[in-house]
């Protein structure tokens, strides 16, 4: 069972890119369960995804990074035992640290294996002024940048290209590393590239 | 007597402070004049816009997510505001037929506002368009399974 997460800082559009990411795994033939982790104990993401015909996995009651990470590690054993999916996305909480779901997320050995696939961190380029330069609000976009494998550019087609551009060298600046893909759901631009790097082809 | 759950649960990460959230669901009803779909965008419009200016004008750093979730027979609605008040509000999702009753799940991640502040503004800004559009509120939970 492979791993993938998409992370980000809340309001970057995981939910969004997972519905289209989802949609373009399938048509690859391949079983996707999504594991979703919501903020403020009343979940919405869970229901977008319902709504659009996924299979969601909702966790509430605080941050799998951290507060609930026990009950994540319970969920992928449940899906590892009973839908045995080839992938499960997680979209954690948009104020999560990725390294810590990472090293949180593990199943029962008798059940599979867990293989992780690439992290992949959503950066807003039409608030990237403010992530970038806002003290407080730097530090925990930072957290989440370096540890990203890709930093998906979102909203690209709502920003102004000084905008993407100014975006882009930041993130650089921060994970030097991290393979850049621009990313606009609304007309699909980003979206095959990031389900190949789900697949680990073109990495 | 602590539940399986609660035995998971550990404190957050400290990169979590100054975000707070508040979440409800409500469910509402307007008898004899049931709301078009339409009215329900612009009525999900308001509340998020509403909202946003409240918490700006509570100082907030950033408006992280302002979501909300209507539900009503076939139809849904979902409505999502991010940044600043001035953001666009994004509303998607499926009409239904007219609803004479609906429910309503409204969440607020923000930053820079206490957990009170946070809960006023979002309690505030469907109170406000509740009357605006003369429903009436039937039910209502709220995170902390506060009725």
């Amino acid at each position: 069972m492979k791993l993938v997460q998409v992370a980000g800082y809340l309001g970057s559009g995981k939910t969004t890119l997972i519905l289209s990411l989802v949609k373009e795994l399938a048509t690859r033939g391949r079983k996707v369960a999504v594991l979703v982790n919501d903020v403020g104990e009343v979940p919405v993401d869970g229901q977008v995804m319902e709504k659009y015909g996924l299979t969601v996995k909702d966790i509430g009651g605080g941050c799998i990074c951290c507060q609930v990470a026990g009950n994540m590690r319970a969920t992928l054993n449940n899906l590892a035992r009973n839908q045995k999916p080839d992938i499960v996305i997680i979209e954690p909480t948009g104020m999560a640290v990725p390294s810590a779901i990472r090293d949180g997320a593990t199943i029962d050995p008798k059940f599979d294996s867990l293989n992780h696939g690439p992290t992949i961190v959503l950066f807003d380029t039409t608030r990237a002024e403010k992530f970038l330069t806002y003290e407080t609000l730097e530090r925990l976009v930072n957290t989440q940048l370096k540890d990203a494998d890709i930093v998906a550019l979102s909203k690209t087609d709502s920003a102004s290209p000084e905008k993407v551009e100014y975006a882009r060298s930041g993130v650089l600046k921060i994970n030097p590393k991290a393979r850049i893909v621009m990313l606009a759901t609304k007309t699909g631009e980003g979206v095959p590239e990031l389900a190949a790097a789900a697949l680990g082809e073109g990495v | 007597m602590m539940s399986g759950e609660d035995l998971f649960r550990i404190a957050p990460h400290p990169a979590h402070s100054q975000i707070n959230s508040y979440g409800f669901r409500v469910a509402l009803i307007r008898p004899g004049a049931p709301a078009h779909a339409q009215e329900l965008r612009a009525f999900a419009a308001r509340i998020l816009r509403d909202m946003a200016c409240d918490l700006e004008a509570r100082g907030a750093v950033d408006l992280a997510h302002l979501k909300l979730h209507l539900d009503y027979g076939e139809g849904f609605l979902f409505g999502s505001l991010v940044g600043s008040a001035r953001s666009e509000v994004e509303l998607k999702g499926k009409d239904g037929a007219d609803a004479e009753a609906f429910g309503l799940t409204v969440n607020a991640v923000v930053f820079g506002v206490e957990k009170a502040g946070v809960r006023e503004a979002a309690e505030g800004a469907v109170e406000r368009a509740v009357r605006a559009y003369n429903f009436r509120r039937d039910d209502m939970v709220n995170s902390s399974g506060e009725r």
